[in-house]
């Protein structure tokens, strides 16, 4: 994957590079809101990574020119504002995910997957999620795990289907709330580890599991090999 | 604009009440001062000549009787007298005579003094009907004396005069009532830019300003301070954001390459246990701060009402039950039975401050229930007088009443062994989110532990 970084702050943007070269992508770091620009608009990125306040042309004004310029690559803001307000703004600009610093590495590195895949055609229409011998049907909002049926709370369903259309991605914490409950804010308690456990006594009970954590980052729902 | 209240309560018509009021005294001074100079003075003139001959005719009775008086009558009222005179002099029985009258008018009984009555006069072949006023004077002997004068034309000239009058009172008050409106219309409309401006400027358009007219009046005035008092508060406002802004971006920089160092360092995986073990630690401090800054910033922000265009209307309801059903789980875990009963509580605001607020004072009310027999109850309603509410109680220790608004402040916790988590912002935000929606946050005793309710606006 080819990820176009335009952060102004040297450090950082040598640790998103790194971060992201060990995890085997490509990318290319710009300093400015005009090269980046220029960059961008030179094409072949699969996503790009850029940050709102940029020395000579802000973030939010790169991102609304390549929208302008008719580029639909997916975006990431990355920002120093944590606001509401600020994160609509971004949002509105054009940018596919608003992520505030500081951050967890691992919470970029799944964000930006998720968008890069976000670009291939995702099948419309579905009616059936399968991943392993754990099966949603979505019209009835009812689960089964090797044929059994599962019961399930409409809540547990939605997040359930969050990591189903998403199999083998990491999944953060902040990306449930956000995704499935629409909080954009960070609860004091971290609710949503219990909400996992739950969820995962009922699939997973007595049956080799398929919800994973990745330490440090999230959850991952996956086949066994 | 808003209503100011019932119609007699805006300035625009008592401002165009008072005005015509004003008029229709003057008119009123100005059309008796002339009707004194002309009509008054005409009649004044005509019982001043009546007077003197009804004295001149008494004096010709005490002189020569009753039949001096029917001469000099007759003398009067002979074929070359002018006709505008009317005479009659009655005997004790009431007969007629002398005169040009021919019985004593019957619409005046007997009286003495001044009296008015209307006669029938043959003008060649037509008969007219005029009106006379006249002096009636009892002589001795029971004689009876009147002398008249035809008064129709003074009293067409007084009757023409008041419809002249009244048309022009009516006129007047026409005119006074539509001026004052229109000038009290204008007059208000001008304070009602000024309100309105306000108003906008409170409700989060910092740019909008008082029009002026151009013409330097009191109005232009009254823009004027009122403008610079809205620069002002923009600037204020600005100077606020730009420096959370600006705390948020100096304070975040270094916390993103510590953690940004951090986190590589663990992903490599070739620190060794113990120092994986210390940075995992790490990290979590630097979460725990960034969060501090996120709540500080929010209650800044919140505190100093910088509004947002986020606002939409919502169910406090549904934030209620989204809230609840998040942290059901957890409820669950410690022991704490969590019920919820939310009834429709529409309202206006920023949903996701709303629902944060929400979640602050679940997540707070399962920290101080008792694990493991704990109860927490979340509701939602609209108030008798209107408002809608979202409140939160527990069977904790509850807060001592002189300590309610103090826990409130940012950073104050009752007890700082009991909460080991969070830095004591949570009801400190949940104030600072109500207050920016106009509402406000009540504490209250739960009897035993601590009700919370966030009231919306009315």
């Amino acid at each position: 994957m080819r990820v176009l970084i335009v952060e102004d702050d040297a450090e950082t943007a040598g640790f998103l590079r790194d971060g992201l070269q060990e995890s085997g992508h490509v990318c290319d770091v710009h300093g400015t809101g005009t090269s980046g620009l220029a960059a961008a608009l030179s094409g072949g990125h699969d996503v790009m990574v850029i940050d709102r306040m940029l020395p000579e042309l802000d973030g939010l004004s790169v991102v609304r020119t390549l929208r302008a310029e008719g580029l639909v690559t997916p975006v990431l803001v990355l920002s120093a504002l944590a606001q509401v307000d600020d994160r609509v703004k971004g949002l509105r600009a054009g940018g596919d995910d608003y992520l505030t610093k500081p951050f967890a590495f691992s919470e970029l590195l799944a964000r930006i997957e998720a968008l890069a895949r976000r670009g291939a055609p995702e099948p419309q229409g579905e009616t059936r999620l399968v991943v392993g011998d754990l099966e949603l049907d979505l019209l009835s909002r009812s689960a089964a795990r090797a044929g059994a049926p599962v019961a399930l709370l409409p809540r547990e369903f939605s997040v359930l289907e969050y990591f189903m259309r998403r199999p083998g991605r990491v999944v953060t914490r902040t990306m449930l709330l956000e995704g499935v409950w629409d909080y954009n804010f960070d609860p004091q308690t971290n609710v949503i580890d219990v909400h996992i456990s739950r969820l995962r006594q009922k699939i997973d009970r007595g049956r080799p599991p398929l919800l994973h954590t990745v330490r440090g980052a999230g959850y991952m729902l996956k086949a066994p090999e | 604009m808003t209503r100011i209240g019932p119609l007699w309560r805006t300035t625009a018509v008592r401002f165009a009440v008072g005005y015509a009021a004003l008029f229709c005294l003057a008119l009123g001074l100005g059309l008796g001062a002339l009707y004194q100079g002309t009509i008054g003075v005409l009649e004044r003139q005509r019982d001043a000549t009546l007077e003197s001959e009804v004295r001149a005719l008494a004096e010709r009775f005490r002189a020569g009787g009753p039949r001096a008086l029917s001469r000099a009558i007759a003398e009067r009222t002979g074929p070359e007298a002018r006709g505008d005179t009317v005479y009659l002099l009655t005997g004790p029985e009431g007969r007629r005579l002398a005169g040009n009258l021919n019985a004593w008018p019957q619409e005046v009984g007997q009286q003495a003094g001044r009296i008015a009555f209307g006669v029938t006069k043959r003008d060649g072949e037509a008969l007219t009907r005029r009106d006379v006023a006249a002096q009636a004077f009892r002589l001795a002997g029971g004689y009876k004396l009147l002398v008249g004068r035809d008064s129709g034309d003074l009293l067409e000239f007084r009757r023409r005069f008041q419809t002249v009058a009244i048309w022009v009172a009516l006129g007047t008050v026409a005119l006074a009532l539509a001026g004052g409106a229109f000038a009290g219309r204008r007059v208000l409309a001008r304070v009602a830019q000024a309100a309105e401006a306000g108003e906008r400027v409170a409700a989060g358009n910092l740019d909008r300003r008082v029009p002026r007219s151009g013409r330097g009046d009191e109005f232009d005035r009254l823009a004027d301070s009122v403008n610079a008092m809205l620069d002002r508060i923009e600037a204020l406002m600005q100077g606020m954001r730009i420096s959370t802004d600006s705390i948020s971006h100096d304070v975040r920089r270094p916390l993103t390459r510590v953690r940004a160092e951090l986190d590589l360092v663990l992903r490599r995986g070739d620190a060794g246990a113990a120092a994986e073990a210390a940075i995992g630690r790490a990290l979590e401090e630097i979460d725990r701060a960034t969060g501090i800054l996120n709540d500080l910033l929010s209650i800044a922000r919140a505190e100093a009402g910088v509004p947002s265009d986020q606002w939409r209307p919502l169910d406090l309801g549904q934030i209620a039950r989204d809230a609840a059903e998040l942290y059901a789980p957890v409820a669950e875990a410690r022991g704490i039975a969590l019920t919820v009963s939310a009834e429709p509580a529409p309202g206006q605001g920023e949903p996701q401050l709303l629902a944060q607020a929400a979640a602050n004072l679940i997540d707070n009310a399962l920290k101080y229930a008792p694990p493991g027999g704990g109860a927490v109850r979340v509701e939602s309603g609209r108030t008798e007088g209107g408002p809608a509410y979202l409140a939160v109680s527990d069977n904790g220790p509850g807060i001592p009443e002189d300590r309610r608004e103090a826990v409130t402040e940012r950073f104050v916790r009752l007890d700082s062994a009991r909460a080991s988590e969070g830095a004591g912002l949570g009801l400190s935000l949940v104030r600072a989110v109500a207050r920016l929606h106009g509402g406000r946050l009540d504490l209250s005793d739960n009897a035993p532990g601590l009700r919370a309710r966030l009231c919306l606006p009315g």
